[in-house]
């Protein structure tokens, strides 16, 4: 077997380095992005986004935040966010995003300098999730992670050339488009397609919550998760910690905006808007000083 | 989506039921590589015919059925993996995990009831699944586990049919076009299995599923060791995982030990490791065993 396990460039489950991301983002800085286009934006423009109200601006490592390598402050908190799209903030500022808001306002409220970290990624599955925090836990050593899973039919795959592909299985329209475009691509969605059962669904979604679960109660770092809709968790009740819960997602929120795009929807018109995301962070800092209070010295 | 959690006939990380394996009989004398024809073509130096038998419980373990009466002074071992732990070729008290349940009975005096939980040709995707089950229903006391090649996984399909992938089987691969006749569905897993087999999806992989195995034995406070079928299985994850719950060589590793002695080297079926590596691995694993929970044997 090839060494793969904490090598260049993907760095797989380092305890040293961050994982890069997709390498089309190191560094890089961009006014639209993924569902986020130019060309959907003029067919159907945002009430109130702008084009250039959002711009992405990804580090050396490619995620959406400020550079890993940065001196801790006296007294300062870290928090990361793992998820998909919707921790990202397709379609939003950075400003506008859950884990950013949340971070805020418990900066506001302890009075202590948070920085913020968003591991979030575009079409990114709970096995990004769990291949992101394993690395994520001794590298920034956060001290909370909140976690927001995405569709429990995604999966990440990595080739033996180290090429990361993401399969949903909801996305039957690319695969065909893949076929010309990319064959190696379709080759591996077939393949998934082939394998993706609602039992491999379930039992993968779940093997990665409780791998998470692990890692962050071994670590002690405080932690809280969501998905992107609470159905997600439906058949593992049982099985998850509910404590650490926070049901309100932001998939379902959207629903609740649908009257009012301007705020519920981003500038996409796909991805959670302001609205949502605002009420998450809410909920967030409420389950976390529900649960952290003493920790943390929130009164 | 459709519920499969915790539903039979498969019970699905269920904390009330363990999982079916398969309703066998209940006692039959040749098992998978360990067959009658290949018994003849070449026989075992010493394991005959009659020495070998594999009784199955109601569920499908090749051990006495799960509700065991608890007496006091009971000690209680679960063994998961796959064709090494089941003990293929191997008398039931020759296999490994119940020759340590014999040290543990004899040194601290007490009983010791051992479940087997290994399925042949299963993999670190069954071990995950299993044990998410087999801590909360059968709270054993120690728990022994032993992974299998990191290539093999584990796939449940939409009607709960269980394959097991290996693109290491040789037998397998030689006889693909006769299995994809024989079985086309196996066959069409198995093609879309190889497609996105690769070393970096193996070691994730594997190590995610001994991080569940190993956190839940944390969890649940049980006693617990690892192996595996060759310990460099675990050499480029050495950085993330616990190493003095570590046993090593690993069972195939041992059988180097008895190239002399083929009969104690290999099992009756002349390939998986005999009775001399699994009594050594059950020596290896009774004195680490001891080493980390020697108080906790003693005092209860």
């Amino acid at each position: 077997m090839s060494k793969v396990i904490d090598h260049a460039p993907l760095y797989l489950l380092s305890s040293e380095h961050m994982p890069p991301t997709d390498g089309r983002l190191i560094g890089a800085r961009f006014q639209w992005f993924g569902s986020d286009s130019e060309s959907r934006y003029q067919a159907a423009p945002h009430p109130v986004f702008k084009p250039d109200d959002v711009s992405y601006h990804f580090n050396a490592q490619g995620y959406r935040c400020p550079e890993f390598a940065q001196d801790k402050i006296d007294k300062e908190l870290t928090v990361v966010a793992i998820g998909a799209s919707e921790v990202l903030g397709t379609g939003l500022p950075e400003d506008q995003v859950f884990g950013h808001l949340f971070a805020r306002r418990l900066e506001n409220h302890l009075q202590r300098p948070i920085k913020y970290f968003n591991l979030g990624m575009g079409g990114a599955s709970a096995d990004y999730v769990s291949r992101t925090l394993a690395s994520a836990l001794p590298v920034l050593k956060p001290d909370i992670v909140l976690l927001v899973f995405p569709y429990y039919g995604r999966r990440e795959h990595i080739n033996s050339l180290g090429k990361v592909f993401l399969f949903n299985s909801q996305d039957a329209g690319v695969r065909l488009k893949n076929r010309f475009i990319d064959p190696e691509n379709h080759s591996q969605i077939k393949a998934h397609v082939t394998l993706s059962s609602d039992y491999n669904d379930q039992m993968n979604f779940y093997k990665n919550y409780l791998f998470c679960e692990m890692l962050c109660e071994r670590q002690q770092v405080s932690w809280l998760y969501s998905a992107t809709r609470v159905a997600f968790f439906k058949h593992i009740q049982h099985l998850i910690n509910p404590k650490q819960l926070v049901s309100r997602c932001l998939g379902d929120l959207k629903s609740k905006y649908q009257d009012e795009p301007s705020i519920g929807l981003g500038r996409d018109l796909v991805h959670p808007g302001s609205a949502p995301h605002k009420e998450v962070a809410d909920d967030f800092f409420e389950n976390f000083n529900r649960l952290y209070a003493d920790k943390f010295g929130i009164y | 989506m459709v519920a499969t959690i915790n539903r039979p006939p498969l019970y699905l990380f269920s904390n009330e039921h363990m999982p079916l394996v398969s309703k066998m009989a209940y006692q039959q004398k040749w098992y998978g590589t360990d067959s009658e024809e290949r018994y003849k073509n070449n026989p075992h130096s010493f394991l005959g015919p009659e020495d070998v038998v594999y009784r199955f419980n109601s569920l499908g373990y090749r051990c006495p059925e799960f509700n065991a009466d608890r007496f006091e002074k009971k000690l209680t071992v679960v063994s998961i993996g796959a064709s090494e732990v089941f003990g293929i070729g191997l008398p039931e008290d020759k296999v490994f995990a119940q020759v340590f349940a014999d040290l543990l009975a004899e040194q601290f005096e007490c009983n010791v009831v051992n479940w087997n939980l290994g399925l042949g040709g299963s993999c670190a995707d069954y071990m995950s699944r299993v044990i998410v089950s087999a801590l909360p229903v059968l709270k054993p006391d120690i728990v022994l586990l032993v992974f299998p090649f990191y290539g093999r996984r584990e796939h449940i399909d939409d009607n709960g049919r269980i394959f097991y992938f290996n693109h290491r089987n040789a037998e397998y691969n030689k006889n693909r076009l006769k299995n994809s006749l024989i079985d086309p569905l196996d066959a069409t897993i198995t093609q879309a299995q190889m497609a996105l087999s690769s070393d970096h999806g193996d070691q994730i992989n594997l190590y995610k599923n001994y991080q569940v195995c190993a956190s839940l034995c944390e969890k649940y406070k049980v006693m617990w060791l690892f192996s595996a079928f060759h310990i460099a299985f675990f050499s480029q994850l050495q950085h993330l995982i616990a190493t003095p719950h570590l046993v090593g060589p690993g069972l195939e590793d041992l059988k180097c030990n008895y190239q002399v002695d083929p009969g104690l080297r290999l099992a009756r079926d002349m390939q998986h490791p005999g009775i001399g590596p699994h009594k050594e691995m059950a020596e290896n694993l009774f004195e680490r065993l001891k080493s980390l929970y020697f108080d906790r044997l003693v005092f209860g």
